[in-house]
């Protein structure tokens, strides 16, 4: 496939995922390591092997640990190593490999450990209440906002402008719980109806509490290495063949919600680098961030996949269910397996990488898989990080 | 930033806030089970590598250079004197009644250490230490 | 793929069985709010909604900025934009910030404010509460309407000095 990439090929080798649960008894330290591990002997690699460490954790203010990125160096392997920290919210999930991408890109390393973790379980009342602080401190926090609040917002504008109805979202609800059945390291899957959605507890209408994902402690993590590494380690390397992120302003208030201006940007560049020209027609599987149900299809209009207004058409004919043309979250995303928030995304790239080395087991889609996309999206609302795989 | 001459606020304000959840609950993990039930039996745990053979005092799950498992040991080298120092004042910048002497206390040959609250003895480098109460931080009193 | 995952799941109950260090964080700030939103609150206590306009590509910041975002200059001049405009978005929220059930529910959304027209992209808007019924939200009727905000008696300058925002004809 003819790309548009002026640096070294770069691949994904291993990769390794704790159980997400909404409570769990290791410390982050402990949990990163027990990640790590794992994506380690998958690669076959030992720690000292490693040249680069990245880590990816969303605020500081839900583990209840200041300068977390140091804090996790030592449970990621990263003690007397080149290790860096990136944070973009939500986003954080996809922007760690992308990180790791680049590190290795660039010539700078050659085998770089990706670790993504997120314990909300310590912060009381509620891991809610700490969201109350990324509210204008001024402007908007005197009216004692709570979180859910900006996505409930989101949605039913988007209800309203492109003419949906709570019925047809709540679709992906029962598509993404479902696929989650045949995940072992799932926390919230179900066997639920469009009905059991409806009559959920009201948060903040139009949002519900089926229409949510769960809050989750929980680590991730990857082994990127250059192309000579990953030859010599395996016959079935993924590479990286496109990324791209962007950010929008944070003035929620002063923009149009019922469109992802932002994801279009980091799509598009993303798809060039990969040489995609048709996003619908060229990628075979995806696994959009869907925190929220509506979620899933906004972002779907905001990759190109479907056009705008029309995600929820294509989703009631079925061709985003895992035996359709565009499967999408096979694993059951954020609605089945659970929301530690920088952990989450590098979930979804997990998954992707699982579909297309051939090793997801009973999530394995039917059709064969030649490029995967994974992306992420978070801050407040304006952030989004977009990666592009193929095998 | 624009500065015209019309519109130059005197009167610039500030908005009092504070930046805090209620409280954290935070769980030790599965080598700080140990730990702290060792504590409360009065022994202090700490792991082992088995590739290695480096032991980590507190126990920690995992060995920071080989990445490997750790098995949990009873630790009996003998506690001594690291590096100390004297604290006058609280965290808040409130001077203390009487100036606390606190101390690094490692043991043996171990790798790493805990922090003591000294309660009698005249404290210096290398001197060896009996502890008297165990919980965090310790207290200790120099032999 | 094929091991199993690693983890040790709690429940609610098991955190008393096990060890676990309690913490309440203190973190006190004072935030200062500097030209554009002191002048902002200000002209709240006077019952006036104060903008920050561009001249070079024409945008009303509303709350007001120094800077122009696309433009990338300082912004040029006060305006004032009036207290009506347009429901955006609205939601109606049965959970406080804390997470705790609310038996009243409260009626939020986006206004956009006047001058500005239903084709522009980016906007002068303000977040704040409406004053609706529940079934009001539910049935979707409220999107597009016309509102005005309703003034408190007593204003100190803050954003709490509109009490909320109420449909017109």
């Amino acid at each position: 496939m003819r790309t548009n990439l002026y640096f070294r090929r770069v691949a994904v080798i291993g990769a390794g995922l704790t159980l997400f649960k909404r409570r769990l008894l290791e410390t982050p330290q402990e949990l990163a390591w027990e990640a790590s591990k794992k994506a380690l002997d998958e690669a076959g690699l030992e720690l000292k092997d490693i040249d680069c460490v990245v880590i990816g954790s969303a605020p500081d203010a839900f583990d209840g640990v200041h300068m977390k990125g140091e804090y996790l160096s030592h449970g990621s392997g990263g003690i007397r190593k080149m290790s860096s920290r990136v944070f973009v919210g939500g986003a954080t999930g996809v922007m760690v490999p992308i990180t790791a991408w680049y590190h290795v890109a660039s010539g700078l390393c050659e085998k770089v450990l990706a670790v993504a973790e997120e314990k909300m379980s310590p912060a009381r009342p509620h891991p809610q209440s700490v969201f109350r602080y990324i509210w204008d401190p001024i402007i908007e926090k005197p009216l004692n906002p709570n979180l859910i609040w900006i996505f409930a917002m989101e949605m039913h504008r988007y209800m309203h402008v492109n003419k949906i109805t709570k019925e047809e979202i709540a679709l992906v609800s029962v598509k993404n719980k479902k696929n989650a059945l045949d995940n072992p390291y799932a926390q919230a899957a179900a066997n639920i109806t469009v009905d059991d959605v409806l009559k959920s507890e009201v948060l903040v209408w139009p949002v519900q509490l089926l229409d949510t994902s769960p809050v989750s402690d929980g680590a991730a993590a990857m082994v990127i290495t250059s192309e000579d590494v990953a030859r010599r380690y395996t016959d079935t390397p993924v590479w990286i063949e496109g990324v791209g992120w962007t950010l929008d302003n944070t003035e929620w208030t002063g923009r149009e919600l019922a469109y992802p201006r932002y994801l279009e940007h980091a799509a598009l560049m993303a798809y060039k680098m990969a040489g995609i020209e048709r996003p619908n027609k060229e990628i075979d599987v995806i696994e959009p961030y869907d925190p929220f149900d509506y979620k899933e299809l906004h972002h779907i209009e905001g990759l190109k996949i479907a056009k705008r207004g029309e995600a929820t058409k294509l989703l009631k004919e079925g061709v985003f269910d895992k035996d359709g043309d565009i499967p999408s979250s096979p694993s059951g995303g954020l609605l089945g397996v659970g929301n530690p928030i920088a952990a989450a995304g590098l979930m979804k790239t997990i998954s992707i990488y699982w579909q297309l080395k051939g090793t997801a087991g009973r999530m394995q889609v039917k059709k064969p898989v030649r490029t995967g996309l994974a992306q992420a999206w978070g801050d407040l609302m304006q952030a989004s990080t977009v990666i592009v795989m193929r095998n | 930033m624009s500065w015209d001459k019309v519109g130059r606020e005197d009167s610039l304000l500030t908005w009092k806030d504070v930046m805090q959840a209620e409280e954290y609950v935070y769980t030790v993990g599965v080598a700080g089970e140990e730990f702290f039930n060792g504590l409360k039996q009065k022994k202090i745990i700490g792991s082992k590598c088995p590739k290695c053979g480096k032991v980590y005092v507190p126990a920690r799950l995992y060995c920071e250079d080989c990445f490997v498992k750790n098995d949990f040991v009873e630790v009996n080298e003998k506690p001594y004197i690291d590096s100390f120092t004297v604290i006058y004042k609280d965290e808040e910048g409130n001077k203390l009644e009487k100036p606390q002497t606190v101390a690094l206390i490692r043991f043996g040959n171990t790798k790493g250490g805990i922090l003591a609250y000294v309660s009698e003895g005249e404290v210096d480098i290398g001197r060896g230490v009996e502890i008297l109460e165990y919980k965090i931080p310790l207290i200790v009193r120099v032999k | 793929m094929s091991e199993t995952p690693s983890g040790t799941p709690l429940k609610e109950e098991d955190l008393k069985k096990v060890n676990t260090v309690v913490y309440k964080p203190k973190a006190e700030y004072a935030y200062s709010a500097g030209q554009a939103q002191s002048k902002f609150l200000l002209g709240l206590k006077e019952k006036k909604i104060i903008g920050r306009k561009c001249n070079k590509c024409g945008r009303v910041y509303v709350p007001p900025r120094m800077y122009c975002d696309d433009c990338f200059r300082p912004t040029d001049e006060w305006v004032e934009v009036k207290d009506e405009g347009i429901v955006e978005t609205v939601v109606a929220s049965f959970i406080s910030w804390t997470r705790e059930r609310m038996e009243k529910p409260e009626i939020v959304g986006v206004i956009r404010l006047f001058p500005s027209s239903d084709r522009d992209w980016v906007f002068p808007g303000l977040f704040h509460r409406i004053c609706a019924d529940f079934e009001d939200v539910k049935n979707m009727s409220l999107f597009g309407k016309k509102v005005k905000a309703v003034w408190r008696e007593n204003r100190v300058g803050s954003i709490d000095d509109i009490e909320c925002f109420e449909v017109v004809k």
